[in-house]
């Protein structure tokens, strides 16, 4: 289970735990905590598919909130598998 | 003047932002997946030299451009969801890039449709691949602290009319990992997603490793929609994929929404920052970068 931190607005805690109980994405609500950006708080949410699903509840919690600032793991997710077979090369240059 | 400049449809044109950003060894380099790539990776050479960064599309696929044979990256889309190219008229009057390569400005072209039949306004369906990706599906190499514009028309369908439709694109920088050989926008860097929904060009939204914009509830006439963002200068961002969604389905029906002519472009680029081993006074009669015109 990874958590994903992000700074919210203080009054949009309760209207995001609701939106994470409905979307069809796996996360739902772990925490909150102070931070020290008056009227902010910190908002922890657990996710079991973090990769798949980070942008998509962005998104979602984005259209939400007043403020909404993506901010780091507090609990790490594991390593990503590979979707793709590889190809033959990485492209040239600088890589 | 037309943003962004020097897309005023004046043809083929061997620019000189052309050849250097054609070069393999710029920072800014566009790929165009399958065998359009710019530089073929295994032999040396040089692709479709039609496939030209001064086009209305910018770095962006251009689907009237590769027609039905190169999909890639919106070839596939989450569950329950489909997409399909689709040749409509009574577009807006743009300059788009035909399928001979040439610049048409003009109202009949091909769009992008994606359906959602997730059955739920709260499920999105949205375009695969992004991630975990190979070249193929990578859209162009960037800078990690690159700054780019990403422009898009969109409608929903009259069969939607009364229904709330919206359009998400999302722009990923992600970084090449030789472990699985795939560009990633998560593993083996911090991503960091930032809305830039409220962004303008005077006012790019920062701080993020990917962004997105989403529309306002779509209308049934051709809206224009943009974004202007800087990446985060993460380590190892090197590329950018991309992935459109329609946000939102209907109870025991569909939702439709249609895309024309996304766009992607480079923003406030110094030729320094263009091809960084510039040390000489490079000219146009330097192979190294511009040889391939000839």
């Amino acid at each position: 289970m990874a958590i994903r931190r992000i700074i919210i607005n203080e009054s949009a805690v309760d209207s995001i735990t609701t939106l994470l109980n409905n979307i069809p994405h796996s996360a739902s609500f772990h925490s909150t905590s102070s931070c020290d950006e008056p009227g902010m708080v910190y908002y922890d949410y657990n996710m079991t598919n973090p990769y798949d699903d980070l942008p998509s509840i962005l998104k979602d919690i984005s259209g939400t909130a007043t403020y909404c600032r993506d901010h780091s793991w507090t609990s790490p997710p594991g390593p990503e598998p590979p979707t793709y077979n590889s190809p033959p090369s990485p492209w040239p240059g600088s890589l | 003047m037309a943003f962004p400049h020097d897309q005023d449809g004046a043809g083929d044109v061997k620019s000189l932002r052309r050849a250097a950003w054609a070069s393999t060894s710029s920072i800014y380099y566009g790929i165009a997946g399958g065998s359009t790539l710019a530089h073929h990776w295994n032999d040396n050479s040089y692709g479709d030299q039609g496939y030209n960064w001064d086009q209305p599309e910018g770095f962006m696929r251009r689907i009237n451009y590769h027609g039905s044979t190169e999909k890639t990256p919106f070839a596939q889309t989450s569950a329950n969801g489909s997409i399909i190219f689709q040749n409509l008229s009574s577009l807006t009057s743009l300059a788009r890039t035909n399928s001979s390569g040439d610049i048409i400005t003009g109202t009949s072209a091909r769009v992008i449709r994606i359906q959602n039949s997730t059955g739920n306004t709260s499920s999105e369906v949205y375009t695969k691949p992004y991630n975990n990706v190979p070249l193929t599906a990578v859209i162009a190499a960037t800078p990690a602290d690159g700054q780019w514009y990403l422009s898009f028309y969109a409608k929903k369908s009259s069969y939607n009319n009364p229904d709330t439709c919206t359009v998400t694109a999302f722009i990923f920088g992600s970084r090449y990992n030789s472990g699985t050989n795939t560009y990633s926008y998560s593993t083996g860097m911090t991503a960091q997603g930032v809305d830039a929904s409220s962004s303008t060009i005077s006012s790019p939204a920062t701080g993020g490793s990917f962004y997105w914009i989403t529309t306002p509830a779509l209308t049934t006439t051709w809206t224009k929609y943009d974004m202007c963002f800087k990446f985060n200068g993460a380590a190892n961002l090197s590329a950018i994929t991309c992935r459109l969604d329609n946000d939102k389905g209907k109870a025991s029906s569909h939702t439709y929404v249609y895309i024309d002519r996304v766009t992607l472009h480079p923003m406030n680029v110094a030729m320094t920052d263009v091809k960084t081993d510039v040390s000489v006074d490079l000219n146009m009669d330097d192979s190294s970068i511009y040889g391939i015109y000839s």
